[in-house]
Parts: structure tokens; sequence; C-alpha cells
């Protein structure tokens, strides 16, 4: 009796270590090595040369410095690295860009930057994915990305209107990707007697329950910048009620009665129920002010953040949150979709762009986005085979008993998940004009009627030359 | 008068260095204007006077002009007055600490203005901030300063005041130690007290420096952009949009280079007017 004592305790240890190492190392070094290596390509030959890598300070980013010496070994190429702030980034990448100076080879871009597409400046990389001498197909599988990333990477640089993202070539390949969650403070729900809202008008009811006690109801970022529209609760519940930015003619159609009738609840909802200076919130703030475990009943905001949220060494609210999908509205669910991508500076010599291939191939395949996200948080991935890995359903499961893997799941499977704007490389100038648009309705300086009209008119005669 | 050609061979590397970072860049600036040039576009088409009147025409162009007149004008004669007034204080002979005062005059010259003004928005944090903490401390309400429209725009102001004020006092206080004290002593002699000593004796010598003061101030102040771009970035809305910060929202937001460039030069325009009245009024006192 006592042997099968013994015998079940060491069982049970050496399953506690399995498990131990299996969440606290999803792929060793010497693994990862060996992944790269099954790839059917010469990794050596560009070796001998040096590319310049420009990156924004990310996780990624710091998973490709910390980890770059095995991708040097491997290629025998040479990497210098510039990573700047997140307003500088886009700020030099511009003028690079702009100057066709090729000074940077690997960028970090975004899916919204179709501009960067129909300007020529990315390097369209179908001719690098389909040439066997560098890429492996079966190993390094751009089916395993999900295909709504894929999609929404790929453009034909011309081709205006609703959802004509998809066709064409591939620019740029995503690593990470964000969704607009609804995050809120279950203890917070709990004291005040409230249920998870399903609608905007709900949802704008429980904020101002919250806000009181010194407390606020609602936060997230309220910038005036291009993103704090298209990857925010405001287009969230802006396409959710059916509004719309162009029609198939691309007249503007911001105006409609969906839009407005949106518009004011979001100028409501923030107007009430957000802390002074909201309208200077960033990102970051949000995500800051949300974990510093001051009373903010409800976030808004990308799902990436939850791994700052339910990390117990910086945050004051792990294990009180819950998630859900932002409210639905007349025209169903939407939620905005960003991803990170890297791409290759088309201003650079064929020699450059093939070895900077090499470097988004090894940034982007299964092995090393694996380690990425378990080891340096890069979240969520943009690849299935990751989001499916053990150690990362161990890590994200554990988040309000798996509430999340359940939001994330149902927002890719029954696609609320999209592009909702018309494709255009006006995007983010459109964007950042509703940004302005919508703080004058928050501080209440017109009506939302009068701003969208008025933004209509600015988006039409930006959209003039793009008309057939 | 014979003329040296070696003159001006010796004037050349200066003339060059005109021509390349002040001349052409300008030069070009001002074509731009006239185009429709876009960062996104290869090719662009000269579009005559397009972008002016589509500069003129925006609804919001006269808010940039307000925004851009009262942030220069006010944060100039602001700082002067306060230079001014500490430049007096702290020139009297009886003040036993006034080489101490004026070592901390120097700070926030020593910090630079994007350090000073990221430093001014911890400070307004709203939640977060030591003045709200003050404020809420004393019974009022906290205010979001750079959030607010209301307060936004002059608590930028107040971030340049600081950042630039000990500018204008060493300048004024360099005039001040240049006027002789005998002139000072001959005053109080004929019975002439504190203010008609500083009314037709000080400020009368000190005209032409506190001119060259205004001008210089006026002039940066008009093109500011550090202070203004990194607390509010031209908002709440366009609370705190002035004409040079559109120039680089339409430059670096929208691609538009060429209105930028529209931004920039009708900008200019209004600095060399401003300048030139100063200089002419100068000259002719």
């Amino acid at each position: 009796m006592r042997g099968k004592k013994t015998v079940l305790v060491v069982a049970v240890a050496l399953l506690c270590m399995v498990g131990l190492i299996v969440s606290a190392c999803a792929i060793t070094p010497e693994e990862m090595r060996s992944e790269m290596e099954k790839a059917n390509i010469d990794w050596r030959s560009c070796a001998g040369q040096t590319i310049t890598v420009n990156l924004s300070r990310i996780p990624h980013a710091e998973a490709m410095v910390d980890l770059i010496t095995e991708f040097e070994q491997l290629t025998g190429l040479r990497v210098n690295f510039e990573i700047l702030s997140d307003e500088e980034y886009w700020n030099k990448l511009t003028i690079d860009f702009a100057s066709g100076a090729g000074f940077f080879d690997v960028v970090y871009t975004g899916n919204i930057f179709y501009n960067y597409i129909a300007a020529g400046w990315l390097e369209p990389l179908g001719k690098y994915l389909n040439d066997p001498t560098y890429t492996d197909l079966d190993w390094y599988d751009p089916d395993d990305f999900w295909k709504i990333a894929w999609e929404v990477s790929m453009w034909d640089g011309k081709t205006i209107g609703p959802n004509t993202y998809g066709i064409g070539d591939i620019y740029h390949i995503p690593f990470t990707s964000e969704s607009t969650i609804l995050s809120y403070r279950k203890d917070l729900f709990a004291k005040y007697g409230l249920t998870v809202p399903t609608s905007w008008p709900e949802l704008l009811d429980t904020a101002k329950k919250l806000t009181r006690d010194g407390g606020y109801g609602f936060i997230s970022r309220g910038s005036r910048k291009w993103s704090t529209i298209a990857y925010n609760g405001y287009s969230n519940g802006y396409y959710a009620y059916g509004g719309g930015d162009f029609d198939q003619n691309l007249n503007p159609i911001f105006d409609r009665a969906p839009g407005v009738e949106f518009t004011e609840l979001w100028g409501e909802l923030c107007r009430e129920t957000t802390p002074p200076g909201f309208l200077s919130t960033t990102w970051e703030d949000a995500r800051s002010l949300f974990m510093s475990g001051a009373n903010y009943g409800m976030c808004m905001e990308a799902d990436t953040f939850l791994l700052s949220w339910e990390n117990e060494d910086i945050s004051e609210v792990v294990g009180k949150l819950g998630y859900s999908h932002t409210p639905g509205g007349p025209a169903g669910h939407c939620a905005g979709y960003w991803t990170w991508n890297i791409g290759i500076n088309s201003a650079i010599s064929e020699k450059d762009k093939k070895a900077s291939w090499l470097f988004v191939q090894w940034a982007t395949s299964k092995p090393f986005l694996l380690r990425a996200t378990a080891d340096f948080l890069t979240f969520p991935p943009t690849r299935k085979s990751v989001w499916f890995h053990p150690s990362v359903v161990a890590m994200t499961e554990k988040w309000d008993n798996g509430s999340y893997r359940k939001v994330f799941r149902e927002t890719m499977e029954y696609k609320y998940t999209r592009v909702p704007w018309t494709i255009s490389p006006e995007m983010t100038t459109i964007n950042e004009l509703w940004a302005e648009a919508v703080q004058k309705v928050i501080m209440k300086e017109v009506t939302a009627k009068e701003a969208l009209t008025a933004l209509g008119k600015k988006a039409e005669e930006i959209m003039e030359k793009y008309k057939k | 008068m014979r003329k040296e050609p070696r003159v001006i061979l010796f004037l050349l590397p200066s003339l060059l260095l005109i021509v390349l970072i002040v001349i052409y860049p300008f030069s070009y600036a001002v074509y731009l204007s006239f185009t429709d040039a876009r960062l996104i576009s290869p090719s662009f088409s000269f579009i005559w006077f397009g972008n002016y009147v589509k500069v003129f025409t925006d609804p919001d162009f006269l808010v940039y002009l307000k925004n851009t007149f009262v942030y220069s004008v006010g944060v100039t004669l602001i700082e002067i007055f306060l230079g001014l007034a500490l430049a007096l204080a702290l020139n009297v002979e009886e003040v036993k600490a006034k080489k101490v005062l004026r070592g901390l005059m120097l700070l926030p010259l020593m910090l630079p203005p994007v350090v000073g003004t990221l430093m001014w928005t911890t400070i307004y944090a709203p939640d977060r901030g030591p003045l709200n903490y003050v404020l809420s401390g004393m019974g009022f309400q906290k205010i979001a300063w750079l959030g607010d429209s209301h307060f936004a725009l002059y608590s930028v102001m107040l971030i340049d005041i600081y950042l630039f004020t000990p500018f204008a006092f060493f300048v004024l206080l360099a005039g001040l130690q240049g006027l002789s004290p005998y002139l000072y002593e001959a005053a109080k002699i004929d019975g002439a007290g504190k203010w008609n000593i500083f009314r037709y004796i000080i400020l009368p010598l000190l005209w032409p420096t506190l001119m060259l003061v205004l001008l210089i101030r006026l002039a940066l102040a008009l093109g500011s952009f550090e202070t203004i771009y990194i607390s509010t970035k031209g908002g709440p809305g366009i609370a705190t949009m002035t004409l040079n910060l559109q120039a680089y929202t339409n430059y670096y937001r929208y691609y538009h280079a060429g209105k930028a460039a529209t931004y920039g030069v009708v900008l200019w325009v209004i600095v060399f007017v401003i300048t030139n009245i100063f200089i002419k009024q100068t000259r002719r006192e």
C-alpha cells in the first residue's frame, strides 16, 4: 500500500512538472531551430547581406529583437533594428516611403493602410510566397492564418468599395490582430446589481448606473485619431446600427438616420459616463486606467489588452473582469478588426527584397509566432495553430473561466470580425476627419446630424477623384 | 567705390547654405501649394489657387486663425510682462537671494520643450494629476485641462509661458543691467518716484530690447508646434488647432502635401507681414 502511494505521488509530481514545462515553455530554442530547418528552402541563400528593420514598440518587436541571434545564425544575414514609439514610427515610415529613400527594408504596417498599397510603397509578396526557392508552402502553411486576417491584408490597389479586400496580391503578412470587445468589472456589476448589456441603450443605461461614488461607467480611447473611429466601440456600434460611409457610387451616407442615431448615443455615453479628459485619452491611457483598480465599470477596447489586465505583476483587476461581445444592433454585430502586419519596402533593391522575405517568413512562421505568443505575449495570434496550442489555451482559459475564448471563437466563427468601411486609399484620412466630427458631437458643439453631414461633404471632396 | 570680386567669393559658401536650406525648400513649398500633390500619388498637377480656395473656404479656417493669434499674441504678451516684472524685481540690489532666484529661472530654459510639455501633461492629468488633486482637496471639481474645449487652449498657453518666460526674463535683465545706474540716481535726486523712473527712464531706454524680445517671441509663437502637438494634437475637436498644426496634419495624416504647403505659406505670410511692421516701427522710433 505504501509502495502504491509512493508511485502515485511521484506520477502526480511528474505530471505537474510536465504541465509546468508545457505552460512555461511552449517551444524551446532548439525546437524552434529544428522546426525552421524543416522548411525545404535554403535559409542561407542571402548570407552576408544586411537588412534594416523598422518597428513600432510592441511585444512582437521585442520577440524579434530578443531572438534575432537565432535568425542571424540560421540565415547568415545581419539585421539592424530601429524601434520607435507609435506616433514617431508612423511619421518616420511615411517619410521613408514618400521620399523613396528605401532606408528601411522591412516595416510594420496595419491592415488599414490600403494607401500604402495604392501608392506602391509595399512590395507584393505573392511572388515570394509562390517561389519554391524562397518559400516551402507546405511548411509555411498560409492556410493556418485566420481567413479574415489574411484577406484584410490583400488588395488589388485599385478596386474601391465595401468588402473589396481579399482580392489581388498580399502585401503584408499579419502577425497579430485585435478585435474590440466589451470588458467589464464583475465586482462592480455585482455591487450595483447589474447585468451585462446586450444592446447599446442598455449599455448607456448601465454606464450611467456605474458612474457614481467617484467611479465612471465607461472608458475607451477618445483622442482625435483615426484609430478612435476605425478600431473602437464607436465603429462597432455605428455599423451594428446600420450606419455606413459611402454607397456603391461613392456618395457619402454618413448622415443617414441609423448612423446619426448611434452617434448621438455615443456622444451621450462619452459625455456622461467617462472620466474628465476623455477626449485626449489614448489607447495606452485607456489600458492603464482600466487596470489601475479605480472604478471604471466597462471598457471597450482591443482584446490584446487582456494580456496586461490579467497580468498579476501590473494589474489591479486580475480575476475581476468579464468579457463579452460589444452589443449588436438592428444590422447585427460588428467587431472592428485590426491586424499588425509586416511587409517589405518596394523602394529597396531586388537583392534586399529577397533577404527581407526570409526575415518576414521567419517572423511570421508557426514556430516563431508560437514563441512570440507564449513567451513574449504577442497576442492574439493570427495563426490558428498558435491559438489552439495547449500553452495558449491554458493561458487564455484562465481569463474569466474561458469567456474570452468563447467571445474570440464566436467573433471569428460568426464573422462579427470584419472591416466594415469602404476600402480605399483614403481610409485613414476619412477616419481622422470622422474622429474630429465625433469629438464635436461629444462636446455638444454640433448635433450628430450636423457633424456627419459636414463630414460627408469633406469626405465627398476627398473621394471625388475615385468616382467613375 | 570699387567692389572687390574676392568679397563675393568669401560670401559664396554662406549664400550657398542659405539657398540650400532656406530658399530652395521655401520655393519648393510655395510651388507645392499650387499643386494637388499627395504623398500616395506618384504624379501631381498644377491647380493654381485651388488649395488656397479650399483653405480659405474651410468652415474651420477662422477657428485655426483665431487659435493661432490668441495663442501667439497671448503667450508673447504674458511672457514679456512676466519677464519684465521678474527682471525688474531681480535687478534690485536689496534682493539678497537674487542669484539663486536667477538660477532657478534657468531651469525651464534648460528643459527641452518636449520634456517640459510632457511634464505639464502629467500635471494636468485629470484623474491622477497633482493640479486636480489640489483642486479636489479644496472642494473644487476636477477639470479636464487638456480635454475640455473651454480650457484646452489656455492650458497649452500656460505650458508655453512656463517654458519661455525665462527667455524674456534673461534678455530684459541683460538690457536693464546695461542701463547706467547714474540715470536712476539723478532721477531720484530730482524727486522722481519708482513709477516715474520706470515710465520715463527705464521703459524708453529698454524699448528696443523689449521690441526685439517681442518680435522674436511672437514669430516663434506663431510657428509653435511641439507644445500643442504633444499636449493635445490640436484637439479636443479643433479647440487647439493652429495653422502650423494643420500643415502637419495635412501632410502626415491626410498625405496632402499640396494643402500642407498652403498652410505653411499662409503662416509665413502672416509672420512676414507682422515682422516687417515691427521692424519698420522700430526703425521709425
